[in-house]
């Protein structure tokens, strides 16, 4: 006898209501292979650097991917990573708003050295934070360090796709250092890159 | 003739008794007053000597190597128990009340600890009171004791090394203010009891050190005051003998002549030898307070102080660490000295001689704890600084090695390769093991090993040991076939493969399990490692294109045109493999991996700074192909042991190695915040029954296990859709179609032709399964 698909979801839910029963003593971690969303745990504590959330839409989250156990590894399963199409950007840390500010502080004196050690400081506490990058490129700029200028201005690039304000920024920052550094056809570039945005 | 008899008859008259004495007397007179001047002139010379010494540089004081600083922040992922290994290593005491730097309480959820202060370059932190509240491995409130918030604060960072002189002197200076008065008053005590009184010699002093010998029955006291044994330090050699004894007498009163008390104090105080650890020599009481108690001088007690002073007598015969009784006699002893004189009371006495004595277990101090990074740290270094500078002139050297990775780094490392060797019995024997670890956004070496023995200053396999890199090499041939047009699925053959080269040869590579396994797609070929897709696909796309990738990656050491190169013939070393793996990790901005972030002179002034420096040698769009490609092998692939103990959500990337007959076991992969290279293998090349999965990848992830990891986070670069695509056929499929897959492709590479995801859904299982998720949503 054919079974129909009704039959089968009847026979699943039953299965499932029986399971429901016992759920309280016994839960099995399991990972749904079919669906392929980003697994990312909101259990563990992330640092404040900017950059670590990974915008995932809630209704692509299943109840397995959001279990802390650890995941039984099958074989033949499909099982692939995820990319985000774009980050969140997170709440600045009061200790990096600090060392900005203190960097801020230095640029403005013209003490440019002392604004880089301040930077890179905060780089190390939050390596995903644009506006360290976006200072940094800025330092190297005033230095006419026009290649450094450049790369770490494409590095904030890197680090903010997905989110639109930010890659004008930047990409108008490029644009300006290479006026600066002479490529004007590479600063026409970039500025239509940034128009994109 | 006559002429001649003359002066015989004259020298005749000159040989009478008196004649001669009164030659004599001119003689000696004449002999006295040479002896005189040239007493005198080598006096002069001598106090010239003397002066230059004193006022000029007196000490080579070698450059001090140190740990990053722990920065402290709201949000810091760190744990009550990792702070207390930073504590450990600046040799905190843990107490129930916190009363004084360098001291800290714990309790479950909160730290309180006083800090030390320390004048960094770029600023000065002051100690203070820090109030630290944790929760779930992280810190979440830094305040004053008073409860003002803190945004950041840094600890004074771990002294890890120095760099020094042929003679192996080390010190650490002080000033004169520094020494606990209770140090002074013990070392005038027992040693030079007038010195305040005295002109550089003392015969009062003398008289009664022999008294007391003679008393005691034994050598309990010298005569020699301070500046005696300052001027036999500092001056003169270490031999024992009359002339040497009379040289310290003028030499001494010449010094006293020029300089004041408190400057010779000082003097000595840094000058005196105090003890040996291996080659290198203990001087000055700056030093041993660190290397006896771990820590500064100015926390000492007078327990402590009392047993420095004791040691100045003898430190090889006093050691407290090889004769802790003799020791603790000899302290007991200046503790009596000091109260007979009122220096202290009767109860400050009996507390004292109470104390035990206190010395620190040399492991716990990190001064030459870490070889490996000490070594690399000083090549980077020997480019710009000169041996005598380095040595000498008491550079301050600020490093990124982070002490708690380190530990932490260790013990993975250490356990695996016990626990590798216990399984698998006599089929390894002496299995060595090193690792790299980097942060991959900056850039920065936190921690290396250069092999099992973590503290053996001996050969360095992190920097020094090429071995054949196998399946590592992988990444740059898959990145090569991104760059020259191959999706994510596109199809590459895995079957046989047989290539005659120039001269007959025949190359013949298989597959780790010997099978084959037809066509497959990119994506799967890396995750599983397969040598005959990958042979195949490196052939077509061309050696010398997998070698530029490679060196667009960082590999700078030359490389031969070899097929075998495609499936990591190729030596590399851990660090070089770390380089080209840190591209990978940083989106395809290569940075040369730093150690050092500053040096500066003795006085805080920077010297050079190592400053954050990238170039982009790969396109965003490429490295993010590969990356997922990685991601993937961490998944499903050969790495798939990484999720079965580490949280689903740290998107680890990742490639196993394992080279030809199994001789060298290798692991390269990284988290958010973590890259680390194991490689494990033998110093003889002999084959293992290891593979880089259930070897190399084993340690590193107890390492990654250990350490509180943030998930990497790729953001998808504009150049790049997702698309589902279905594994059978390679065809666009949808979300919920069964077997589908959502993979990256460059825009517009994309398959075009979807297959029919009815189909599938008439499946009635599926599609049931798929109904009940719906219900679940």
């Amino acid at each position: 006898m054919k079974l129909t698909t009704n039959t089968y979801r009847i026979a699943i839910l039953s299965v499932l209501l029986a399971m429901a029963g016992c759920s309280s003593t016994l839960v099995v971690p399991t990972e749904d292979r079919n669906n392929t969303s980003p697994r990312v745990e909101r259990t563990k504590p992330v640092i404040n650097d900017g950059a670590v959330a990974i915008p995932l839409p809630e209704e692509t989250v299943n109840q397995s991917q959001q279990s802390t156990a650890p995941l039984t590894t099958e074989p033949n399963a499909i099982s692939v990573p995820i990319s985000p199409s774009m980050i969140e950007p997170e709440q600045q840390n009061t200790a990096v708003i600090a060392l900005l500010n203190e960097a801020n502080n230095y640029s403005k004196q013209g003490d440019l050295r002392s604004a880089q050690t301040s930077l890179q400081r905060a780089q190390r506490i939050a390596p995903r934070d644009p506006q360290v990058y976006y200072a940094l490129a800025n330092t190297h700029l005033t230095l006419q360090d026009y290649v450094l200028a450049e790369q770490v201005a494409l590095k904030g690039v890197s680090i903010v796709q997905g989110q639109p304000d930010q890659l004008n920024q930047f990409w108008n920052l490029i644009a300006f250092i290479r006026d600066a550094a002479g490529n004007t056809s590479g600063a026409k570039q970039a500025r239509e890159t940034a128009s994109r945005y | 003739m006559a002429k001649t008899k003359k002066p015989t008859r004259s020298r005749k008259a000159k040989k009478t008794t008196p004649t001669f004495k009164q030659k004599l007397l001119t003689l000696s007179y004449k002999l006295f007053f040479a002896m005189i001047v040239l007493c005198g002139i080598a006096l002069v010379f001598v106090d010239i000597h003397i002066r230059q010494q004193f006022e000029g540089k007196r000490w080579a004081v070698p450059a001090k190597v140190y740990a990053r600083p722990l920065e402290l922040y709201a949000g810091l992922p760190l744990s009550i128990d990792d702070l207390k290994i930073e504590l450990r290593g600046l040799g905190y005491q843990f107490v129930s009340k916190v009363t004084q730097p360098g001291q800290a309480e714990f309790s479950s959820t909160k730290a309180i600890i006083y800090s030390r202060g320390f004048n960094f370059p770029d600023g000065n932190e002051h100690a203070q009171q820090l109030v630290l509240d944790f929760s779930n491995d992280q810190l979440i409130n830094i305040s004053t004791y008073q409860g003002n918030q803190i945004p950041l604060v840094r600890l004074e960072p771990i002294l890890i090394g120095g760099i020094y002189p042929l003679n192996n002197e080390d010190r650490d200076l002080i000033q004169l203010q520094d020494a606990p008065q209770g140090l002074l008053d013990a070392l005038i005590a027992i040693e030079d009891r007038d010195y305040y009184e005295h002109i550089g010699i003392s015969p009062k002093g003398i008289a009664r050190a022999m008294w007391i010998n003679i008393k005691a029955g034994s050598f309990v006291q010298g005569g020699s005051t301070l500046t005696q044994q300052l001027i036999k330090n500092f001056y003169l050699n270490s031999d024992r003998n009359l002339a040497r004894k009379l040289m310290e007498i003028p030499m001494a009163m010449l010094l006293e002549l020029h300089y004041s008390k408190d400057e010779i104090l000082e003097a000595y105080l840094n000058e005196i030898y105090v003890g040996q650890e291996g080659a290198r020599a203990i001087h000055g009481f700056g030093l041993a307070s660190n290397y006896y108690f771990a820590q500064p001088i100015q926390e000492l007690k007078l327990h402590q102080v009392a047993l420095l002073a004791g040691l100045v007598k003898g430190p090889s015969y006093y050691d407290p660490r090889r004769n802790p009784e003799r020791s603790k006699r000899r302290r007991d002893l200046v503790l009596k000295v000091l109260n007979e004189q009122n220096s202290i009371t009767d109860a400050q006495y009996k507390q004292a001689i109470a104390m035990p004595l206190g010395i620190v277990k040399r492991a716990s101090l990190l001064k030459g704890a870490y070889p490996a990074y000490l070594d690399l740290v000083k090549r980077q270094l020997r480019e710009t600084y000169r041996d005598q500078d380095l040595n000498s002139e008491g550079l301050r050297v600020f490093t990124s090695l982070n002490p708690i990775a380190q530990n932490k780094a260790e013990a993975a490392l250490v356990n695996t390769i016990s626990e590798l060797e216990k399984r698998h019995g006599s089929r390894i024997k002496d299995l060595q093991g090193s690792m790299v670890v980097t942060e991959p956004q900056t850039g920065e070496v936190i921690a290396i090993i250069g092999g099992r023995q973590t503290r053996y200053q001996g050969f360095n396999r992190a920097l020094d040991a090429v071995r054949p890199i196998g399946s590592l090499v992988k990444p740059a041939v898959y990145l090569t076939a991104i760059e020259q047009g191959y999706t994510l699925i596109s199809e590459v053959d895995d079957s046989p493969y047989t290539l005659t080269m120039q001269g007959g040869q025949v190359w013949s590579p298989e597959n780790f399990e010997h099978q084959s396994h037809g066509m497959v797609p990119l994506h799967q070929a890396i995750a599983h490692s397969y040598n005959l897709a990958t042979a195949r696909l490196g052939m077509d796309l061309g050696l010398d294109k997998v070698i530029n990738t490679l060196q667009r990656l960082g590999v700078t050491r030359p490389m031969n045109a070899f097929p075998s190169l495609l499936l990591g013939a190729q030596g590399l070393s851990p660090m070089e493999v770390a380089t080209m793996y840190q591209t990978i990790a940083a989106n395809g901005f290569q940075m040369p991996l730093r150690s050092i972030r500053m040096v500066t002179d003795n006085a805080g002034q920077e010297l050079s700074s190592y400053p954050f420096q990238l170039k982009q040698t790969v396109s965003s769009n490429s490295i993010h192909l590969l990356q997922y490609m990685m991601q993937e092998t961490a998944r499903s692939g050969t790495a798939r042991s990484i999720y079965q103990y580490l949280p689903a959500n740290i998107n680890a990337a990742g490639k196993t190695g394992t080279s030809d007959q199994q001789r060298d076991s290798w692991f390269a992969g990284f988290t958010g915040n973590r890259l680390a290279i194991v490689w494990l293998g033998q110093d003889d090349n002999a084959s293992l029954p290891l593979t880089g999965a259930s070897g190399a990848l084993q340690a590193w992830i107890s390492y990654m296990g250990s350490e509180t990891l943030e998930p990497f986070v790729a953001a998808s670069p504009e150049g790049i859709e997702y698309l589902w695509i279905d594994q059978q056929s390679g065809q666009l499929s949808a979300e919920h179609c069964t077997g589908a897959q959502q993979i990256p492709f460059l825009l517009g590479t994309g398959p075009t032709l979807a297959v029919d995801c009815v189909g599938q859904y008439n499946d009635p299982v599926s599609q049931s399964i798929n109904w009940v998720k719906q219900l679940f949503r």
